[in-house]
């Protein structure tokens, strides 16, 4: 080990005595800087990871569309379900149609959907929380829990459907009747941009509402445990002529898992303020610390020690304390994310309102995840700000002339 | 036999203090041989110091030069100085400047860190064996601050000798000691140089350590007598 950084490691952790009052407030202001990059990144993390799980169960892992109506889907099913990364696959039409009940008219998005199939994408039996499944016929629709609240629907009610096949049919001064439906079922998926929304009828149902005839829009694909949809979406392709694309339900929800993205990395640059501010306080520290050892400066260029040397010596400091404050940090994040459970509970038990927070945000516990590319990330940065900070009051220990340390007082 | 190990010749030194020009060395000269002890006297503020730093490189003259082994040195740069430094000379000041955050054994390593890097389990043995040698075989695992001036001093010369340098600069090593406990540290910085044919060079306030010199130098009005 070279002097400088034995020097460095005893100045700031000397054995068999407490910390100095330069590594103490350094190391504290480097492990609260990590710990709040590392929890709040993890617990946005896997808020991230909760909603890609809620996003990719009820939507599927991969569509197959041309951008128009195609009728031959049954034989791109059959090409589909002899893959064998394929678990499932099952034609759907959707768009939007006027919802009336009583006199309140909304929008919804419809689906329409071959229930039989449908269910072996997608979980819907766990979905629908009145009604059921079997009350399904091509007069029937379920619908989301977010329009059942605000109209008040229950089981049983009848609506009119209104579709914008009817502007079609008055051009021509012919006139279509709205459609009378039975609710069958109410459901609720998790993910909020279905669940505020969305209808879902019959595939019969829908196709005569818009007139596609034996027309679909997409195949929705739910791929085998453990396939990565990324590289089944371009296996799968090579199946498909253009304009047929297989994408991925990332792709198709792009735009919404951006803000998510975004609000990360906002998080990331307004939670580096802390490390940085503890990089002040490295610096002052290590500062008064040069100022202070100027005669043991003195003492180490006498016995021969370079310029460089003796900058390495106290730029190690910094960076010792930013891998210990670092350390420390991580340890301490893993541990209070381990004890989240106990946090929030106790959190909740002084604040109240469990229940309805827990029901907004759907999710039981406080998702976490860890990100190994977060992690290093962090660990990278504060150490090198913490190294960096030190740079300053290093080279100025580096420049001090030999014979001024010596005589200093 | 005795070739000269550290030379000063025809140096000069001022320092500006505002206005005037303070001519702290103004012509010396000065040889000294390997494994010679020579002892420099002189009033307070003559420029004792100021020589010592000169002739260890710490300091560079405004004219003439200072030859270590026969060379000069006056063209070496400060980094190149400092390595040549490391093994060539050691230094005893006055207030003997241990780092306080580690024990004495490892003080004492400090000077071969410096001057060679790594340490072994060798290097260990010898900085005992130096400890030893003054008189502090049993305080090796003891901090700094736990010892008194005169073991601390003790520590700072096993230091100095244990690169096993040509030259020991010893400026006033006993001047924060009382009387019994300086005559004691003296007596033993006498025997090691003496025993290792290190070079010493001493400055002192004390007449009766100055007598004990091969040569007894005086420096007053900016020169050698
Ligand atoms: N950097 C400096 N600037 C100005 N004057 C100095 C400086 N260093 C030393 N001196 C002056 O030089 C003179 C000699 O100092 P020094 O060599 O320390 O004396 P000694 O060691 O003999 O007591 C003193 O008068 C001191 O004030
Ligand atoms: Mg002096």
């Amino acid at each position: 080990m070279p002097w400088y950084l034995y020097i460095a490691i005893r100045h700031t952790f000397p054995k068999g005595k407490r910390w100095p009052f330069f590594t103490i407030m350094s190391v504290t202001g480097v492990v609260l800087g990590t710990m709040a990059l590392v929890v709040v990144l993890s617990v946005f993390n896997g808020f991230g990871h909760a909603i890609r799980e809620v996003v990719s169960e009820t939507t599927g892992d991969l569509k197959v569309m041309n951008g128009l109506i195609f009728e031959d889907y049954e034989d791109k099913i059959e090409t589909l379900k002899e893959s064998p990364l394929v678990h499932s696959a099952a034609p759907s039409a959707f768009g939007v149609v006027v919802l009336q009940a009583g006199n309140r008219p909304i929008f919804p998005q419809i689906q329409g959907v071959d229930i039989e199939e449908e269910r072996e994408i997608v979980p819907l039996d766990n979905y629908v929380y009145s009604g059921s499944l079997d009350e399904m016929d091509d007069d029937s629709i379920l619908i989301s829990s977010g329009i059942a609240n605000t109209l008040r629907i229950r089981v049983g009610d009848e609506v009119d459907i209104y579709t914008p096949l009817m502007i079609e049919h008055l051009k021509k001064d012919e006139i279509l009747l709205p459609r009378l439906m039975r609710v069958a079922g109410l459901f609720e998926t998790g993910f909020a941009k279905i669940d505020e929304n969305t209808i879902i009828s019959t595939l019969r149902t829908m196709q005569d509402l818009y007139g596609l005839g034996e027309g679909v829009h997409a195949i929705k694909v739910k791929l085998n445990d453990g396939v990565d949809a990324d590289s089944a979406a371009t296996e799968l392709q090579k199946s498909f002529e253009r304009p047929f694309r297989v994408s991925t339900w990332l792709e198709s929800n792009a735009e919404y898992l951006a803000i998510i993205q975004f609000e990360k990395r906002m998080m990331f640059f307004l939670l580096l303020i802390i490390v940085l501010v503890a990089s002040f306080s490295i610096a002052t520290s290590l500062f008064t610390s040069v100022v202070k050892k100027t005669r043991e400066i003195g003492l180490f260029a006498s016995m021969g020690a370079t310029s460089r040397q003796i900058t390495a010596c106290f730029c190690l400091q910094g960076f010792s304390v930013g891998l210990v404050g670092t350390a420390i940090g991580y340890a301490l994040s893993f541990a209070i994310l381990s004890m989240r459970d106990t946090i929030t509970n106790a959190l909740f038990w002084i604040i109240g309102g469990k229940e309805q927070t827990m029901q907004f945000y759907f999710f039981s516990r406080l998702p976490v995840h860890y990100d190994t590319f977060d992690l290093v990330t962090i660990a990278i940065l504060t150490v090198s700000v913490a190294t960096l900070a030190g740079l300053v009051p290093s080279i100025k220990a580096g420049m001090l002339k030999p014979v001024e340390a010596l005589r200093s007082e | 036999m005795s070739e000269v190990a550290i030379a000063a010749n025809a140096v000069a030194k001022s320092y500006k203090t505002g206005e005037s020009n303070l001519e702290v060395l103004k012509h010396v000269d000065l040889s000294v041989n390997t494994g010679e002890f020579v002892s420099i006297q002189g009033e307070s503020g003559c420029g004792k110091t100021t020589l010592l730093n000169v002739l260890a490189g710490i300091e560079s003259p405004d004219s003439g030069y200072v030859s270590w082994r026969g060379s000069s040195i006056a063209k070496l740069g400060r980094n190149a100085l400092a390595l040549l430094r490391g093994g060539f000379l050691g230094i005893v000041f006055q207030s003997y400047y241990l780092v306080p955050e580690i024990d004495s054994l490892q003080n004492v390593l400090m000077s071969r860190r410096i001057a060679g890097g790594r340490i072994g389990s060798a290097d260990i043995e010898e900085a005992k064996a130096m400890l030893e040698k003054v008189g502090l075989g049993d305080r090796c695992k003891q901090m700094p601050n736990t010892l008194s001036g005169g073991e601390r001093q003790r520590v700072a010369i096993a230091r100095a000798l244990l690169t096993n340098p040509q030259v020991i600069l010893a400026d006033e090593p006993t001047g924060n000691l009382d009387e019994t406990t300086g005559n004691r540290v003296m007596d033993l910085l006498q025997q090691l140089c003496g025993e290792l044919g290190t070079a010493l060079v001493l400055v002192t306030h004390n007449a009766e350590h100055a007598v004990r010199a091969d040569r007894r130098l005086t420096l007053s009005q900016g020169s050698i007598h």
